[in-house]
């Protein structure tokens, strides 16, 4: 009896304490903001893509090089994709997917598998899967990024003054088996090794350090983000990068990036999807 | 009314080194990498993915011979084909490296397998860390708890202990840790950066050179042998291509973690010994030191304590 009295104590005050904790953090948990962070427009539905083409000389439309390394965007050396024709297999022509372009405000995963026994690239959403060196590869972009595991948002487009910035980070290539951020930021690695029971810790103690502490969230992403332009009348757009590939057999190199297309104003996409 | 204060500042001691030491010495770290590098190794090391590596050498090599032969006969000059010329010029190099890679993969296995049947390698430092808890509480219980206190210590320590000294048996790190000792010795020359940038030089020529193959070099007269050998390594190229990227991906994703590995190895060379190779050992004299220890304080009543 005298046991359960003394242990009511204690008890009561771990109680009272964790509940004054939580009211009091629940009543500093701050508004979410509308609209984009620093101003502007967000892009939401399809930056529908319009195929690459080379007509006399001039690349247009929807298209991709790889840098090698230590060159640079503007001049090379690229990579040389012995199934492409255009600028002697130095650009990659890219046709619009089963969706029609990028979804913005959503993800357009990958399907399960990914790939077909060959290592083609079956994700057929953004962009037709295309041939280089002899496999196909394709894009998708996905809730967790499949190369770096880490969680990223999905594809924002925001307009302001008539120049388009973008986070591209989910922007994901999938090729023989093998994945490839190409995003812009780039998502951090979530690959390292760690301890069992290490990844719930962290998680628990970043959701305690947000919650009650006002920690800044380590940050996801690094690095710029997309650039381009928009023609409010047209909806004509276009949305350049480059995104340094981390790992794999073209460790070092450098994908760039360029689509074009017009913007189609819609809903947005589920979470997820 | 004395207490065992030899036996109780021993276990104190004792406490204090295995509960920091495995966290000051990145204990944790190394395990999880040993762990991570030895699952991302599986696919690659199983005798399908093996044979499937030889059977893709062996077409590069046979294509390849097919490629001179077709040169030789079509007086095929330099600049055609810059992808395949440059090829050409450096395969001999790139299937003695591609060889030599796959003679060490294969000759690794045995350890390799061995090592992965440990069971619970990135556990361990957990265990150690517990043990040293347990050595803590039982040094306290000790110096200021009461008679039944005291020997329920011991007792916890002492079962702690034999945990600890039990562990590389149970476990098969006593048969392991030598076979990582080895596999590491074997991997060291392959598992480096520079060794891995060459890998992916290779590969990059290699796809360059098939590009060509199936498109370019298509247009070429053949026949015969050359030509069934240049028909063969185009149509299991996507299989090639994909065993080469996985083998140089997992390579490269994995420096650091054999770094973390070879790191543990090292720990112990001042003394000339290999860390793998020491490390079911010593796990086996802590278990023994320390229930030496607790036993050597177990509390008598009326001799030492009330």
């Amino acid at each position: 009896m005298s046991g359960a009295r003394r242990l009511k104590v204690p008890v009561a005050t771990v109680a009272a304490i964790i509940l004054a904790v939580t009211v009091c953090a629940s009543c500093s948990s701050k508004t979410a903001a509308s609209g984009p962070p620093g101003g502007g427009t967000e892009l939401v539905g399809l930056l529908r893509l319009t195929p690459g083409t080379m007509n006399g000389g001039q690349i247009s439309g929807t298209w991709f090089r790889m840098l090698q390394p230590g060159g640079n965007p503007k001049d090379g050396p690229y990579m040389k994709n012995a199934d492409s024709s255009a600028d002697d297999g130095m650009v990659t022509l890219l046709e619009p997917g089963t969706s029609g372009g990028l979804r913005t405000g959503g993800y357009q995963s990958q399907p399960t598998p990914a790939f077909d026994t060959g290592g083609n690239s079956l994700a057929d959403a953004i962009t037709v899967p295309t041939k280089f060196f002899g496999v196909k590869f394709s894009i998708s972009t996905n809730p967790v990024d499949p190369q770096t595991k880490t969680p990223v948002a999905p594809p924002t487009v925001v307009l302001k003054g008539g120049k388009l910035t973008a986070d591209l980070a989910s922007w994901a290539a999938s090729w023989n088996n093998q994945n490839f951020n190409q995003g812009a930021p780039k998502p951090v690695q979530s690959t390292g090794a760690k301890a069992p029971g290490q990844a719930q810790a962290e998680r628990a103690w970043d959701w305690v350090s947000h919650r009650w502490l006002d920690s800044v969230p380590k940050p996801t992403v690094t690095g710029a983000g997309a650039t381009g332009t928009y023609d409010a009348k047209t909806g004509a757009f276009v949305l350049q990068w480059t995104s340094y590939i981390v790992g794999g057999p073209f460790n070092s190199f450098t994908g760039v990036w360029h689509l074009q297309g017009v913007f189609e104003p819609s809903g947005r996409a589920p979470a997820g999807a | 009314m004395r207490r065992p204060t030899v036996a109780a500042l021993g276990l104190l001691a004792l406490g204090v080194l295995l509960t920091v030491g495995p966290i000051a010495g990145g204990l944790f770290a190394k395990a999880a990498a040993g762990t991570q590098m030895i699952d991302q190794f599986a696919p690659l090391m199983t005798a399908d993915a093996l044979a499937r590596d030889g059977a893709d050498l062996e077409t590069l090599r046979n294509g390849t011979a097919g490629v001179d032969a077709i040169y030789r006969r079509q007086d095929i000059a330099a600049g055609w084909f810059p992808g395949l010329d440059t090829y050409r010029r450096q395969s001999t190099a790139i299937l003695d490296r591609a060889s030599g890679l796959l003679d060490r993969v294969r000759a690794t296995g045995p350890d390799y397998r061995r090592v992965a049947q440990i069971g619970g390698f990135d556990r361990m430092p957990f265990l150690i860390v517990a043990g040293g808890i347990v050595s803590l509480y039982g040094g306290c219980v000790l110096l200021l708890g009461d008679f039944r206190r005291a020997r329920i210590g011991v007792v916890i320590v002492v079962l702690t202990a034999m945990a600890i000294a039990a562990y590389p048996f149970v476990s098969g790190l006593e048969g392991g840790a030598p076979a990582g000792h080895r596999m590491l010795q074997s991997l060291a020359p392959v598992m480096t950066p520079g060794e891995v940038r060459q890998l992916q030089r290779d590969f990059i020529v290699i796809v360059g050179a098939d590009g060509e193959l199936e498109t370019t070099f298509r247009g070429v007269p053949r026949s015969g042998k050359a030509a069934t050998e240049v028909a063969a390594l185009v149509d299991r190229w996507p299989t090639v291509s994909s065993d080469l990227a996985t083998l140089v991906g997992a390579v490269d994703d994995n420096i650091g973690n054999f770094k973390a590995l070879h790191d543990l190895d090292v720990l112990t060379s001042p003394i000339g010994v290999s860390g793998f190779v020491a490390f079911p050992w010593f796990l086996v004299g802590t278990g023994a030191l320390s229930a030496g220890i607790a036993l050597a304080g177990w509390p008598r009543r009326g001799k030492e304590m009330s």
